[in-house]
């Protein structure tokens, strides 16, 4: 009995010990919490923002990227001791009005008070370096464009709520935004409650730069020698519709878009938000639609008679003559309207609207760019639809389109009648790196293939014969000049006017579909003047940074038509 | 003297079976909670430095992902094409409208590909002594062969007769 004792001394003093070295571990652990728990969460709370995805050229050149260059400073009321003192020194660096943030501070409307959003890291520095508990600086999440205007239309922009507005950034924005995750707990110690941010996707794009970069140069240089009010310029693989650049002007810097908020048209992409009357570009579309019906041939002929009544309407030819008995082929070198009046004519009005709509012209291309719209086609079955419609629609004057939509219509001929949807998007790399291709979609054989050929022989021909001002030394090129009038902005009883050209290269074997459009052109006033040397510069431009070998083109055609 | 009494001797409590077995489950009882405390400290302990190591691992993202937006943005100005441009005409080449192209065409008549060229801004340059060529010499070049053969000491020697 006498040994129990000493047994039962040496078990209470184990159990004393451990639960010493029990309530010690936990008092440790109360510590380290304790000192994660000082460490107070950010205003932001515990959202993890996700890494908005980045847009790439054709050639790995940045588009647009995030940046962290510009603080967040924000001040926790709770936790900050001397208001009037710290609203001093913080007003003083910020170039904030003192009284206005002391009063700030002792009034606020939360916990959290947030003084400056775009403080530099020089700012953010300083603040740091005061060493006040409760002001925080943080880099805050914005979005860069370094190439600045050069892409501006086709990027588009992000707002300070990081929500994308037009172009890339509106289309693919929920694809680009990614999603927030969570950090680890209100104290950063419970892993169970993180979850991790998913960043948006990167995307990269069809655009090349250094066409863009020169097709905005000729567009510049275009414009301040004619005085005109603007202009577009879209280049366009036919085989496979990814667009190669696409320039308006006037256009912004995404960078700073907030300077453009009283102009908020500059926002809207001409190329694909804008709608013109086409003019006689529309001509190749009347004509392959009439010889695709079987219907005509290059050699039918027609008495051209001008003024010409049809559709209610007096349709007079450009140069305001009569041209006598002329072939189809004749009639679109020479671009007569009464010619394309018979050939609307002689498809009927149903045949010639679905012949128009099934080049893409009345509906939205399909682009992968914000703000797209669809242009006005008037169907037979509308209502206040006249016949003047047909027969104005048949030279371009009695509809509306889209820059993109005529590029697209011309790259379909270019494509042996194929309409290929319009991509501005070849690939998505995700988080993980991996990049899928998109792959091109075709939406419609909207012409034969022979047709097709014929027309390209027939735009082919045009050029060589009679727009030499768009030709391209060593290249076959086919193509069509537009001049749509609009009312004068001077004189509302005058008329101004659009040119246009669109057309291909090399004839025979096309590579790039370059649309061209200058608004309201001052010095000269027609397409075969204005828009066919800005085409030429365009397609010079386009033949060395698409690599494009010479190529004749008629005869390789097999001859004139 | 008078003899004091002696004291009882002090009654020690009788530790009989079943008070020994009380001290036995008390003490295993407390050893268990002990455990079981240790054990719990030790999982949440471990919890904790998990969420804190994560914590630090999104910091260190964070600065990599900064890192990383600084380089794209300064990669992104630098590739500018325009002031690609300007640089070019800063060191002495031709603006791109001037940039001449030379079709150059071999003896079989078949042709080249255009190559630009600029005006030879420097002797030193390997461009330069590539364009020397073709912008001063003839403009017909002639086959690989042809070159080849001309190089002194290339043409075909007859051997040294046999001793």
């Amino acid at each position: 009995m006498s040994r129990a004792v000493p047994a039962r001394q040496s078990r209470l003093q184990v159990l004393a010990l451990g639960t010493t070295l029990v309530v010690a571990l936990l008092g440790a652990r109360v510590a380290v919490l304790g000192l994660a728990r000082s460490d107070a969460p950010p205003a932001g709370g515990n959202a993890l923002a996700a890494q908005r995805g980045a847009l790439w050229d054709r050639d790995g050149v940045v588009l647009a990227t995030e940046s962290y260059d510009r603080y967040d400073v924000t001040v926790d009321t709770a936790t900050l001791s001397d208001a009037s003192s710290a609203a001093g020194a913080l007003a003083g660096i910020l170039g904030l009005d003192p009284l206005e943030v002391a009063a700030l501070l002792a009034q606020p409307t939360g916990r959290w008070v947030n003084l400056a959003w775009r403080a530099t890291p020089e700012m953010a520095a300083a603040i740091d370096g005061l060493g006040l508990v409760g002001v925080a600086t943080a880099p805050r999440q914005s979005r860069v464009y370094p190439l600045g205007d050069l892409t501006g239309h086709v990027t588009g922009f992000v707002d300070l709520d990081i929500q994308g507005h037009s172009g890339v950034e509106g289309f693919y924005h929920d694809e680009l935004m990614g999603f927030a995750g969570r950090r680890p707990g209100t104290y950063r110690t419970d892993p169970l409650a993180y979850v991790p941010p998913r960043d948006g996707a990167d995307l990269v794009l069809t655009i090349d730069v250094d066409l863009q970069a020169a097709a905005r140069a000729a567009l510049a240089k275009e414009i301040a020698d004619q005085g005109a009010e603007g202009g577009t310029v879209i280049v366009l693989d036919p085989m496979t519709g990814a667009l190669l650049a696409s320039v308006s002007l006037p256009d912004y810097d995404p960078n700073r878009y907030s300077a453009f908020a009283a102009e908020p048209r500059r926002f809207i992409d001409p190329a694909v938000g804008s709608i013109f009357p086409p003019g006689s570009v529309i001509k190749p579309f009347t004509l392959a639609a009439g010889i695709d019906a079987g219907l005509l041939s290059t050699g039918t002929t027609y008495n051209d008679t001008s003024p010409y009544r049809f559709g209610g309407i007096q349709v007079v030819n450009p140069d305001r003559t009569s041209h006598g008995v002329v072939t189809m082929h004749e009639m679109l070198r020479l671009s007569l309207n009464v010619g394309a009046a018979h050939v609307a004519g002689t498809l009927g009005p149903e045949r010639f609207h679905a012949a128009l709509a099934a080049f893409g012209f009345g509906s939205p291309t399909g682009i992968d760019l914000a703000g797209e719209v669809d242009g006005m086609l008037y169907a037979p079955s509308d209502d206040g639809w006249s016949e003047a419609y047909w027969a104005l629609s048949s030279f371009g004057q009695g509809m509306t389109a889209t820059p993109l939509q005529v590029a697209a219509a011309m790259a379909t001929l270019a494509n042996d009648g194929r309409r290929m949807v319009p991509h501005v998007v070849s690939a998505r790399i995700g988080p993980d790196g991996i990049a899928q291709p998109v792959p091109p979609r075709m939406a419609a054989q909207v012409v034969s293939p022979a047709t097709a050929q014929t027309m390209r022989r027939l735009l082919a021909d045009i050029v060589a014969s009679k727009l030499t001002e768009a030709a391209v030394p060593g290249y076959g090129v086919a193509g069509k000049t537009g001049t749509s009038e609009v009312p004068s902005r001077f004189d509302p009883s005058d008329n101004e006017t659009i040119a246009s050209f669109c057309g291909f290269l090399p004839a025979d074997a096309p590579r790039a579909v370059i649309f061209v459009k200058v608004d309201r052109p001052q010095e000269d006033t027609t397409g075969i003047h204005v828009a066919a040397p800005l085409f030429r510069a365009v397609a010079e431009a386009a033949v060395q940074t698409l690599d494009i070998a010479p190529r004749a083109g008629i005869a390789m055609l097999g001859g004139a038509p | 003297m008078i003899a004091r009494p002696a004291l009882p001797a002090p009654v020690r409590p009788d530790v009989g079976a079943s008070t020994a077995h009380r001290y036995g489950t008390a003490t295993l009882v407390v050893a268990l909670g002990t455990a079981c405390a240790l054990l719990w400290v030790t999982i949440a302990n471990d919890l904790a430095t998990r969420g804190l190591r994560i914590n630090e691992m999104i910091g260190r993202r964070q600065d990599l992902t900064m890192q990383r937006a600084g380089a794209r943005v300064a990669l992104g100005i630098a590739s500018d094409p325009r002031r690609l441009a300007e640089r070019a005409v800063q060191l002495g080449y031709g603006p791109p409208d001037d940039v001449a192209i030379v079709i150059a065409t071999v003896d079989d008549g078949a042709t080249f590909a255009p190559q630009p060229f600029a005006d030879v801004p420097d002797a030193d340059s390997p461009l330069a002594l590539w364009l020397a060529g073709v912008q001063h010499g003839d403009a017909r070049v002639r086959p690989w062969y042809a070159q080849l053969m001309a190089i002194d000491g290339w043409q075909a020697q007859p051997q040294a007769a046999a001793p």
